[in-house]
């Protein structure tokens, strides 16, 4: 286990190359040209495949790739999956259960050897449709409950616009009930004065 | 004067995200040779041509180019890539630990091949032991893992090595971005 010690003791001994925050030294060495071995790019020990044997090659590169694209989306699946179900026990947000990249890695290393060994693949259609499952299917039970919670949200917003121009309505009346009783008040006075 | 250099293995490790790709393409961009980077999938390296390694003229490129790994052929076709740079992206992902003789091969024989190589990875664990035995250079980002499990294959400078680990991790709490090079002398 590291220390705090170590890391406040930092090494400053000679015996030592490094530089911190800057890679001029590395890059100078980098730049220089390399010991001259005198061979070509292209390299002579290797023979043109025949057609056949490149298609040989091309195949297993093919099922490797379809291994590997099976294996990522089952990963993804599986990695999904688990979450999900590990939150509703928990409580705890879905991402807090979920693998992180090295796990996942190997997990998917060991699908994809799973699936070349097995040679077990799922069709790119089933894949769209568990993908699409996954991805929306659990929202259905969360829409619904959206839908009902912004339908009375609306209900309420229509009801409290209907309260305010009541009230407006309300307070127009008054206004209008307090200026009549004043010219009333008013004439009254007059007539008052005048008798 | 003789300038020539020996050829270099340069272990590369970060967290994600600490910038260790940014800083691997601008060495390659301006290192002036040719590269091919092996990555295990095809979402990293996108803007390089993918280059599949199969016949002669595959190997007749200059620039940088991408090479997803494919574990029925790829040790065998990378054996035969000679002078560039070699860059094994995320090899924990096609290496395992315990590393296949040939990887051995192409290591010790990276010099006769002029042939420098990266070997990125998230942490010392993330590198199969085999690449610490040969290497000239490490590039230290934030790391998390622990680097005594590599412990038996750092022969030079573990100490040191441990030590930087820590420090890097430190300063990273400021600038995610900090690194430390060092030379394996």
């Amino acid at each position: 286990m590291l220390t705090d010690s170590l890391v406040e003791d930092e090494v400053v001994n000679s015996d030592y190359n490094f530089a911190d925050g800057d890679l001029s030294a590395f890059q100078s060495e980098f730049s220089q040209p390399k010991q001259d071995m005198g061979i070509s790019d292209i390299p002579d020990d290797l023979e043109d495949v025949e057609q056949e044997q490149l298609a040989e090659v091309e195949d297993r590169a093919a099922m490797t790739r379809h291994a590997r694209q099976t294996s990522k989306f089952v990963t993804h699946i599986v990695d999904s999956g688990a979450a999900l179900g590990l939150s509703l026990i928990s409580k705890n947000s879905v991402d807090s259960h979920k693998a992180d990249s090295d796990d996942l890695k190997e997990l998917e290393r060991i699908f994809t050897e799973y699936f070349k060994e097995t040679g077990g693949n799922i069709p790119l259609w089933a894949q769209l449709l568990i993908c699409l499952t996954t991805i929306y299917g659990f929202q259905i039970p969360q829409a619904l409950k959206d839908r009902k919670l912004n339908l009375e949200r609306e209900r309420l917003e229509l009801e409290r616009k209907k309260l305010e121009i009541e009230k407006e309505e309300f307070k127009r009346l008054k206004e209008a009930e307090l200026q009549r009783i004043k010219t009333q008040q008013k004439e009254n006075d007059e007539q008052r004065k005048s008798n | 004067m003789n300038n020539e250099r020996a050829t270099k293995l340069t272990i590369l490790l970060g967290f994600n995200g600490t910038g260790k790709t940014t800083l691997l393409r601008e060495v390659l961009l301006h290192s002036q040779q040719r590269a091919l980077v092996v990555t295990p999938d095809d979402v990293e390296w996108t803007d390089f041509p993918e280059n599949p390694l199969q016949t002669r003229s595959d190997y007749a490129f200059t620039g940088i180019q991408r090479h997803i790994f494919n574990p029925e052929y790829s040790l065998d076709a990378i054996a035969h890539f000679r002078k560039g740079i070699l860059v094994f992206d995320d090899c924990r992902s096609y290496f395992q630990d315990r590393t296949d003789p040939k990887v051995r091969e192409l290591l010790i024989r990276r010099r006769q091949r002029e042939v420098d190589i990266f070997a990125v990875g998230h942490g010392f664990t993330q590198v199969p032991p085999v690449f610490f035995t040969f290497a000239s250079d490490y590039i230290l980002f934030k790391t998390v893992d622990n680097i005594d499990r590599r412990k038996d294959c750092i022969a030079n400078n573990f100490d040191f090595i441990k030590q930087s680990q820590a420090f890097v991790n430190s300063k990273a709490l400021k600038d995610p971005h900090f690194f430390r090079h060092i030379k394996n002398v």
